[in-house]
């Protein structure tokens, strides 16, 4: 076993597709020349000369000569520096991207990656700091992946690249220097796009998450522990589509669901799986179905504000408790 | 600004029969989408061509099949004008699967990527990016010299989408040529209330690009404008930016009332500025075609026009069960 | 904010309660300290206290209606205050920690049945809890619920003991009589006989079922009036230990001169700990003292598993209105006569007072009754469920006796023993019984 960083993992990813395949290149804001301003594209300039383009500040280009670059064959990784500026190029994801394939007839396909960094830093104020990965599963014709670890971060990353299909990549900021266990290359597992992975058994409550979330999820399964309570932690790996089997069978048997995500509670991620579960396994449930998210509000600059939108792993211990 | 006039080169009787079977076709064609629309048998918006067919016949001779186009919502002529088969045009404007995007997207989102023609958009400036990406993946990744055309109105040149495809194009010398079709109305708008320039390739030295103006009417002049445009794009100088001249004789779209200009104003300057129209009195001046010529062409594609119609109508619609196909490739 | 007011917990296993009477009505102002109402369980009634200042804004449930713990009951707030709808109640987490249901579940029917009557007969149920009962076949409106607002979860299905088996005349009989099957316990099937003897035991025992007949009017009845809950739940207790336990009554007299003597000598003692010392609590010492010579009978019994105590928690009943309760002292038999006096004169007050725990009222292993006051001399108690014996205590009289040839007057009382036959037979009882008595004639065997 080898140990990366996420950052580092990534950029395995990267350079094992890319010298595969000479189609595949990258483009975004201070890539080439910084190597991503997280240092998640070090070395792959120099590796791969031309293939790792800076471009100027135009996200609807970044985005939408990604498409039209998909368009003409190639497989485009796109960048978006933060995910807090893919308001920009929305038309061009939800218009362009996601629909090529559909409304051509199946004459086109966008195997684009569309990678972005998402999450709070500390400080990072209102708009450099948020997860916006909810809007995108609403979206039919794209996939949607936010990896928890660095094996991971590799894996699913080398999925979306070798998809067909155009998918968005959020990697969050504070996960990029986290490190993790990765096999030798020889006997690293593919991952498959649409499936969670059951990170640990229990038996008496399922905790669903993914990216930093997971964090939270296995902090909260820690302490349930102490207390004799065995939570279920899933991480779910692929948003859209999300593997609502792997989920279905834990509450089943767990008969208890509690999500967590760092992105505001309001509309993300978990109601849509709170209400798949309410409608699919409604009468296994034996108590509410909890949801941790940020609350409604802009993340403040100041660090006693700022806390306030954090989630941590007491909070849903405390509600897990109250399940029991 | 840089205003060329387009030379006028020699032409071939060939050349000049394949225009204006182009022109005819597309005119036609989208006569028949108009009467047919009006009584009620075609589905959803359709926006039509007709009086601009100079302009996607001139630029699309002066292109390789395997070169690549960006086509707007009023895209059938540039389809018809890159070599796409009407039949199938036909069944996809009325939703059957025979269509070449097997009835899903119809006259807005229509499309044939065996012929580089990589879709009509209905997102106003939606085109610039894709065919600038293409361009750019062209020439730097896949490493082939093909060109890529975007066309688009006056309307569209205020989105800020032209604006960052512009800089790109021109920053990285990409082999992108952005025809506007200056038709003077962005819907129910005239151009003069919200541009500050009388021309929109004005805007071109902004970006350092060079810039023609040509007659859209004259499809000589708009061929010889893209075939420089196309040698130069090929070559690895960089984009093009060529604003034809034109008017739009149609409403926006089919059932449009139009009470925003005169009807008296819209058919004085098709009489006079007809594009068919201008061709044969170009024709028989150069030499190349008479007006008998022409007209057997006409008769021609009314018969084209009437089968593809028949085809479409004997074509199924798609089978409902069948609605997922094509969400995802895998 | 309106405050409310919930039905009270009192106690770790009282999972509901009747309202018994509103002392205040809507409309009324309250204040801390004030009387709101009195809660009835089958072990006792007490007052409930208000906890804050205010106007009584609205009432939920009225007399006579049984509710689970932690159920709104009423409103209080500010005069002409809105109410909040009757489901938004603030009710904490599932944290009650009640245990599982025991084998005394005459009220659980009629409490949740009540709380179906609020909620227009939805009995609120997890998804999983309707599912488990689904599978079981239980009626979920049976089962006392733990969860918010009493809702049943998932365990409360686990750990729900259902009602026996019935056959179907028997079941409809049940329904016209207004039987509660669970009273009946009948080993094996629950026929149409054991109904109609329940029936004719008993009052109608509190059921859920509005249709339960009402009894045919002769010209000779009084229009008929529902007895109050403790008259309830004693009549379905005395049924239930009727059909539970095949008892036999044992008499045997016991001098009482050496018993007479020793309060004489000990009382003045005690009075000026502030103990009043009577005859029942020299006899719940000796009779604990007994006990624990006789394990078996300090026992419970059900399906065939007999389970010692390990202490002797004695009852003694007591007469509160026109009902009887039974308060017990823990650990008896390790108790000193003066503790067993001066905890028995808590416990009768607290009864007396309507503020009797219920710790105090469960967890009794033999129960004393006395009648001798009333001049009984012979009578055969009904054994206090799950117990397997009672010891009744009858009047002291004078009798003239022989003794070493010659006839003397002495105080004779008799002490009637009724014991389970299914564990205690008859020379067990007698034994036993032979051992209090003889405790009771020489006192200075407590010592040894």
């Amino acid at each position: 076993m080898r140990k990366l960083t996420f950052s580092q993992a990534t950029c395995e990813a990267m350079a094992e597709t890319m010298a595969k395949d000479d189609s595949i290149f990258v483009m975004g804001e201070d890539l080439a020349r910084q190597g991503g301003i997280f240092g998640q594209f070090k070395g792959l300039p120099e590796q791969f000369p031309g293939r790792i383009l800076d471009t100027p500040i135009s996200e609807t280009f970044i985005i939408g000569g990604g498409v039209g670059a998909a368009l003409a064959g190639a497989r485009p990784v796109v960048d978006m520096h933060f995910a807090d500026f893919i308001g920009v190029p929305m038309d061009e994801i939800f218009n362009q991207m996601a629909k090529a394939r559909y409304m051509f007839g199946g004459q086109a396909k966008v195997p684009l990656v569309l990678r972005a960094p998402d999450g709070m830093t500390f400080q990072g104020a209102a708009q450099h700091s948020q997860c916006v990965e909810a809007w995108f599963p609403h979206i039919p014709g794209i996939k949607v992946v936010a990896p928890s670890n660095p094996y991971d971060a590799k894996m699913v990353l080398i999925a979306a690249i070798e998809s067909d299909d155009p998918v968005l990549y959020f990697e969050n900021k504070i996960l990029y220097k986290e490190k993790g266990e990765l096999p030798e290359i020889a006997d690293q597992v593919p991952y498959t796009l649409g499936k969670a992975r059951v990170e640990r058994e229990g038996s008496d409550v399922t905790i669903v998450s993914y990216s930093i979330g997971m964090k939270n999820a296995r902090g909260a399964a820690d302490l349930l522990a102490k207390d004799g309570i065995k939570a279920e932690v899933i991480d779910l790996i692929t948003l859209s589509p999300w593997d609502k089997e792997t989920v279905l069978n834990s509450v089943k048997k767990t008969h208890r669901l509690c999500i967590v995500h760092e992105a505001v509670k309001q509309s993300g991620f978990g109601a849509e799986i709170a209400a798949t579960v309410a409608e699919e396994a409604m009468e296994y449930m034996d108590a509410p179905i909890l949801r941790y998210g940020a609350p409604f509000c802009p993340i403040p600059f100041a660090p006693t504000l700022e806390k306030m939108v954090r989630v941590y792993p007491e909070d849903l211990y405390k509600g897990i408790k109250g399940m029991f | 600004m840089a205003t060329t006039k387009a030379a006028q080169a020699a032409y071939t009787q060939e050349q000049a029969r394949k225009f204006y079977e182009t022109m005819s076709t597309i005119r036609h064609f989208e006569e028949s989408i108009k009467h047919d629309s009006l009584a009620g048998e075609i589905p959803g918006f359709v926006h039509l061509y007709i009086g601009e067919e100079a302009i996607a016949t001139g630029v699309c001779a002066a292109l390789r099949q395997d070169d690549m186009i960006e086509s707007t919502h009023r895209g059938h002529g540039h389809c018809i004008a890159k070599g796409a088969d009407v039949n199938r045009m036909m069944a996809e404007i009325f939703g059957k699967k025979t269509g070449m995007c097997q009835g899903r997207g119809g006259s807005m989102h229509i499309a044939d990527f065996s012929i580089g023609m990589l879709g009509a958009n209905g997102v106003v400036g939606g085109g610039y990016n894709l065919a600038t990406g293409a361009a750019l993946a062209n020439m730097k990744v896949l490493k082939n010299d093909k060109v890529s055309v975007v066309f688009f109105g006056d309307g569209a040149s205020n989105r800020g989408t032209f604006h960052e495809a512009m800089n790109v194009a021109s920053a990285w010398h990409l082999p992108v040529i952005f025809v506007n079709e200056m038709n003077c109305w962005a819907s129910t708008t005239p151009y003069r209330t919200t541009c500050n320039t009388e021309n929109i390739s004005d805007r071109a030295v902004g970006y350092h690009v060079p810039g023609m103006i040509v007659d859209g009417q004259d499809v000589f002049a708009v061929y010889d404008a893209a075939v420089e445009a196309v040698a130069r794009a090929r070559k690895g100088e960089g984009p093009t930016f060529i604003e034809a001249k034109t008017y739009r004789i149609e409403g926006h779209y089919v059932g449009d009332p139009e009470f925003y200009r005169q009807k008296e104003e819209t058919q004085k300057i098709f009489h006079d500025t007809d594009p068919l129209k201008m061709f044969r009195l170009k024709a028989a001046k150069l030499k190349l075609m008479t007006a008998k010529d022409c007209d057997a062409i006409d008769e021609a594609c009314v018969e084209k026009i009437k089968a593809a119609k028949k085809f479409a109508m004997e074509s199924e619609y798609p089978d409902s069960s069948e609605y997922l196909k094509y969400v995802y490739v895998d | 904010m309106a405050t409310e007011v919930l039905m009270p917990k009192m106690g770790l296993t009282m999972t509901e309660g009747t309202i018994e009477e509103w002392k205040k009505k809507e409309g009324d102002a309250v204040k801390v300290g004030d009387v709101l109402l009195s809660v009835a369980t089958d072990k006792l009634t007490n007052d409930v206290e208000c906890d804050t200042d205010g106007t009584l804004l609205k009432i939920l449930f009225g007399e006579g209606e049984t509710v689970a713990c932690k159920t709104v009951i009423a409103w209080i707030g500010s005069a002409g205050e809105a109410v909040p709808g009757a489901s938004a109640a603030s009710a904490p987490a599932a944290a009650s920690a009640a245990p599982a249901v025991t084998a005394a579940p005459v009220a659980a029917p009629a409490a949740t049945a009540a709380a179906n009557r609020a909620t227009g007969g939805f009995v609120l149920a997890t998804p999983y809890a309707r599912k488990l009962a689904k599978d079981k076949g239980y009626d979920l409106s049976q089962i006392p619920g733990t969860g918010p607002n009493g809702t049943v979860v998932a365990k409360d299905v686990e750990s729900f003991v259902a009602g026996p088996k019935t056959s179907p005349m028997a079941a409809k009989l049940a329904a016209e009589l207004g039987v509660d099957l669970n009273s009946l316990n009948a080993n094996g099937r629950v026929m149409k006989s054991d109904v109609l003897a329940a029936a004719g035991k008993t009052a109608a025992a509190p059921t859920a079922v509005p249709a339960a007949a009402a009894p045919v009017l002769g010209s000779n009845d009084e229009a008929p009036k529902k007895v109050n809950p403790l008259r309830r739940s004693i009549a379905a207790n005395m049924a239930n230990s009727w059909h539970t336990s095949p008892r036999v009554t044992y008499t045997h007299p016991v001098d009482a001169t050496a018993m007479k003597d020793l309060r004489a000598k000990l009382k003045d003692g005690l009075k000026e700990q502030g103990i009043k010392l009577t005859y029942n609590h020299i006899l719940m010492k000796v009779v604990a003292k007994a006990l624990t010579e006789f394990p078996d009978i300090n026992s419970s019994f059900a399906d065939n598993m007999l389970t010692h105590h390990t202490h002797v928690n004695m009852g003694l009943a007591v007469s509160k209105g026109d009902g009887l309760i039974v308060p017990n002292v823990k650990s008896a038999d390790t108790k000193s006569l003066a503790e067993i006096a001066k905890e028995t004169e808590n416990l009768i007050a607290a009864t007396r007072d309507g503020k009797i725990a219920m710790e105090d009222m469960t967890g009794g292993t033999f129960t004393i009754s006395s009648l001798g006051p009333y001049g009984i001399t012979n009578f055969s108690p009904i054994i206090n469920q799950p117990e397997l014996a009672i010891l009744g205590v009858c009047d002291m009289v004078d009798t003239p006796v022989v003794r070493s040839g010659e006839i003397v007057i002495r105080p004779m009382m008799n002490l009637c023993l009724t014991a389970d036959h299914r564990v205690v037979d008859g020379v067990m009882a007698s034994k036993f019984l032979k051992r209090i008595c003889e405790l009771l004639e020489n006192p200075y065997m407590l010592l040894v």
